[in-house]
């Protein structure tokens, strides 16, 4: 059974919510003062929701942070902070023949700039080699977004193409088949205060939980970071460690990083052999550098989990590869010799644990074969590594050859 | 020029005047106050000429240069004082470049205030420093990222609106006072050199009664020079001059290393320490040691011990100038008692506006906040920092405070005790009728439903332990259980369990 999406805010709870019929269970993002600040399951009956219902979720699931907030919010101390300085900001999407996503995350775009009065925003399409003549028509149907075209595939490449070319001084990277909150730019922009702040990311939720494969995507590899903001740097975190801060479906990025700490990996993530880790690695750069990423629960964005199970698996296996491959470069480039050491806690106190207790079948466990599409994911990544660095160095030196944009660089 | 009296007076202590102090006087051209409300003066420690030959031409405002011989730039900056024509002093060293909205933003943080205000300026890190793939470096320089942290971690605390500034957060550059309050507090001590100066004045400002605060936008950059050696010289001169404050300011004692670090440092560090004592000579080893394996923790990319290898090393130092300055271990120990600190308490109930009164009032370092008597949290004595206040409070309450302020809260409504000006603690329990309600010994079980107030407390059974079995409006809330005893139940003890016994959710049915 599918699992409803509510989006509920907790002074303002309706009595209940009707034509819930196809549904046995919601998930209900409950905001303070527009703050997401939980999220409970809520059984469905008679096809509704009610308020009491939804209060007893949240009174039997709600983190200890969601009674300190409202507590907060009773006594008046939740003032909203006076408006600082905000950096300019280029949206970027990376898009691969996914035209109808691209139009719902435009639109969304188009939504949440006009509800927050931002006409200085600019709208980024960077589409990465699609083989349909779409992608284009989406970008061109709304106007003001700017629209480039590249010819090698790999969305590092596509995430170098859109920070060189970006005019803001903030680069917020959204994945094309994901929706932005009213709030999400905003809160974005105010993170970068600091100026050690070099990437900023956010609370992802699910846009549907339509099938079984979306439900198993959020219980195994959901993008949720929790509700209470972060800061993560080099006292904190490990750098190895550093895709816990956040995914590249809600990332920003400052753009004179790119000068800082060099560009993306373009032997790494989607249209490669490596599938991810991207992002995972220019993080463990910004950690290593003694730079900050900062975790704000209220850049939301929605994100619409792959819908099959064959895709699911395909996804989970590539991140097993993605995090290898991530750290097998990381290794040679950066000589960063506890490799073995994180993978083999990792391995030890998470990945076998849960391969046993899927394998056993075990209730609340992970659904097989999950952890082991993802442990064979793990073991292909540096080859995949190796191939991928492989490839882009030659696509590297074609396009040295033959690109006149090049050329003039 | 005009011949009105400048608004601000910036003091540029200069005792060498290095280069860098041509750019600390033309940043100081690019403000985006006007030019002739504010004069600058610097005072060197060499001949006027050498000092003159660092200003730059054509300088928009008004400059004087003076000279002030001797150690130390506490007598150069209390020399600049003196020469001032302004009301408000800013004071800069030579190695800082001021950005151009920094004497603006000193000026207005000023505005309005009680005129004892002393206002600290930021010295945000610099961004290029930690990774510079333009200057064609590959490794990160972790002594630098590590150094500002350090200072990035004490800007961040004062920003926090609920800081409690201490005489630790007066830095010496970049912060601004009226010229009456400097002079009221008495000026920088020369005798403390070269450092802690500034706590020193920290202290005497605090005992005027200055309210210190924290401005972002007094923005400067500063050119940190420090490097290892520099910085365990610094840790010496840190322990030494420590020694000369906990001998002149017993009440600060608790706050320095001294005492934090007499007890609970890990072994390693107590060794070193022993070493600083008991064999002085094996400093230079120490050292000549802490380099080449502070580079082989950066090779082999040893996150978590580089740290503890510096802390050991900076124990080390620190300890190397307290015993020095000391004549035994005896007096260190005597060095790092101190006077009580004072205490008071407030009630919440009264509101939060009101106990910010009692506290303005009745200035205390430590405080127990209580709900009708009942103590609910406390906010704990801090040495040589500004007395407790509202906003002390509040921070309180935001790091988790609000709860149980809500809870209590709660159950005032719940009681119906609000705007009661009775404490709970001392009411004894009245059952329905009137008469006080006598628990039968040894073992009850009552129930309570707090719908109906305390005078539902009854007894149901005689078999299972002195229990209360909590509802309210039939709703359960949970189990308590109270200790024995003959005389009738108070109030403040039912109520103290409930608090302490009951799971936080049950109170959240009506937020």
């Amino acid at each position: 059974m599918p699992t409803a999406i509510l989006d509920l805010d907790y002074d303002r709870l309706p009595e209940d919510v009707r034509g819930l019929e196809r549904y046995n269970a919601a998930q209900v993002l409950v905001r303070i003062k527009a703050m997401p600040a939980a999220w409970v399951r809520v059984p469905v009956e008679d096809g509704q929701v009610t308020r009491e219902a939804v209060l007893h979720a949240v009174r039997r699931q709600a983190p200890h942070t969601f009674w300190q907030r409202l507590a907060e919010h009773r006594l008046g101390l939740l003032t909203p902070q006076p408006p600082a300085n905000l950096p300019s900001a280029t949206i970027a999407i990376c898009t691969r023949d996914r035209a109808d996503d691209l139009k719902r995350c435009l639109a969304g775009l188009q939504t949440m700039l006009a509800g927050s009065y931002d006409s200085t925003s600019e709208v980024l399409v960077v589409d990465s080699a699609s083989r349909m003549p779409e992608t284009r028509q989406v970008a061109e149907s709304f106007p003001g977004t700017r629209y480039i075209r590249l010819e090698r595939k790999g969305l590092n490449v596509a995430r170098n193409a859109a920070m060189r070319s970006a005019a803001g001084e903030i680069v917020a990277f959204i994945d094309d088949d994901a929706v932005p909150d009213a709030g999400w730019l905003k809160a974005h922009r105010a993170a970068f205060a600091h100026p050690l702040t070099m990437a900023s990311t956010g609370l992802t939720l699910p846009l549907e939980l339509e099938t079984e494969a979306q439900e198993q995507f959020e219980a195994v590899s959901s993008f949720s970071r929790g509700f209470v903001p972060r800061s993560f740097d080099h006292r904190n975190m490990h750098p190895l460690t550093a895709g816990r801060a956040g995914a590249g479906v809600n990332m920003v990025l400052r753009r004179s990083l790119v000068d800082l700490i060099g560009p993306f990996d373009e032997a790494l993530d989607a249209g490669t052999p490596t599938h991810s880790g991207g992002e995972s690695e220019l993080m463990a750069r910004i950690i290593a550098a003694g730079y900050r990423i900062v975790y704000t629960p209220s850049a939301l964005n929605w994100h619409r989990h792959r819908r099959s199970v064959p895709e699911l698996r395909r996804t989970i296996y590539g991140y097993g590869t993605g995090v290898y491959a991530f750290w097998t470069g990381y290794t040679l480039k950066e000589r960063e010799w506890a490799v073995p050491l994180v993978a083999g806690k990792w391995f030890w106190y998470d990945q076998l644990p849960a391969l046993l207790r899927s394998a056993a079948r075990i209730p609340g466990a992970p659904p097989w074969p999950l952890p082991w599409d993802e442990l064979r994911g793990c073991v292909a990544g540096p080859w995949a590594y190796w191939r991928a660095r492989r490839q882009a160095r030659r696509a590297q030196q074609q396009a040295h050859e033959h690109s006149p944009e090049m050329m003039a660089a | 020029m005009s011949n009105l009296t400048p608004l601000v007076s910036v003091v540029i202590p200069s005792r060498n005047a290095p280069a860098s102090l041509t750019a600390t006087l033309a940043a100081l051209a690019q403000q985006t106050m006007a030019a002739d409300c504010y004069e600058v003066i610097v005072v060197g420690g060499v001949e006027e000429e050498v000092t003159r030959q660092r200003v730059p031409a054509g300088l928009p405002y008004a400059l004087r240069v003076h000279v002030k011989r001797g150690p130390g730039a506490s007598r150069r900056r209390n020399a600049g004082a003196e020469l001032a024509l302004a009301d408000l002093l800013v004071f800069l060293d030579d190695d800082m470049e001021p950005e151009p909205q920094l004497l603006d933003a000193h000026y207005r943080a000023h505005a309005g205030g009680s005129g004892r205000r002393v206002v600290m300026g930021y010295l945000p890190p610099d961004a290029d420093l930690r990774a510079d793939l333009r200057a064609g470096r590959r490794r990160i320089d972790w002594l630098k990222v590590q150094l500002s942290d350090w200072w990035e971690e004490g800007f961040a605390a004062m920003a926090e609106p609920g800081h409690r500034f201490a005489y630790t957060d007066v830095l010496s550059g970049n912060f601004s006072l009226r010229a009456a309050l400097f002079h009221e507090a008495g000026g920088f001590d020369p005798d403390y050199y070269p450092c802690r100066d500034d706590f020193e004045f920290g202290v005497r400002l605090l005992q005027v009664g200055a309210e210190l605060a924290f401005s972002r936008e007094a923005r400067s950059r500063h050119d940190d020079k420090t490097d290892l050696p520099r910085l365990l010289q610094r840790k010496r001169d840190e322990g030494r001059t420590d020694v000369q404050l906990a001998r002149q300011y017993p009440h600060i004692r608790p706050a320095l290393l001294i005492t934090r670090q007499l007890h609970g440092l890990n072994w390693p560090s107590v060794l070193l320490r022993r070493v600083a004592r008991t064999w002085p000579a094996a400093a230079g080893l120490i050292a000549s040691m802490a380099v080449p394996m502070l580079h082989m923790c950066e090779r082999l990319t040893m996150r978590a011990t580089w740290p503890k290898v510096i802390a050991g090393l900076l124990v080390h130092a620190y300890w190397q100038g307290v015993l020095g300055a000391t004549r035994d271990w005896d007096e260190v120990f005597a060095l790092t008692t101190a006077p009580a600190p004072s205490l008071g308490t407030v009630d919440l109930a009264l509101g939060i506006d009101c106990v910010g009164e009692v506290l303005d009032r009745n200035p205390v370092q430590g405080v127990c906040l209580t709900w009708r008597g009942l103590p609910l949290g406390r906010i704990e004595p801090q040495a040589g920092a500004e007395p407790a206040a509202k906003r002390h409070v509040e921070a309180w309450l935001r790091a988790g405070g609000a709860q149980t302020v809500m809870r209590a809260q709660t159950l005032d409504r719940w009681l119906g005790t609000e705007g009661n000006p009775a404490t709970w603690w001392d009411v004894p329990i009245m059952a329905a009728g009137g008469e006080m309600v006598k628990p039968a010994v040894p073992t009850v079980v009552w129930e309570l439903d707090l719908s109906q107030g305390m005078s539902s407390l009854q007894p149901l059974t005689s078999k299972f332990g002195q229990a209360v079995f909590v509802r309210k409006a039939g709703e359960t809330l949970g189990w308590l259980y109270l200790e024995e005893r003959e005389q009738p139940r108070l109030l403040g003890e039912v109520i103290y369990a409930l608090f302490v016994q009951l799971d936080p959710s049950a109170f959240t049915i009506e937020w």
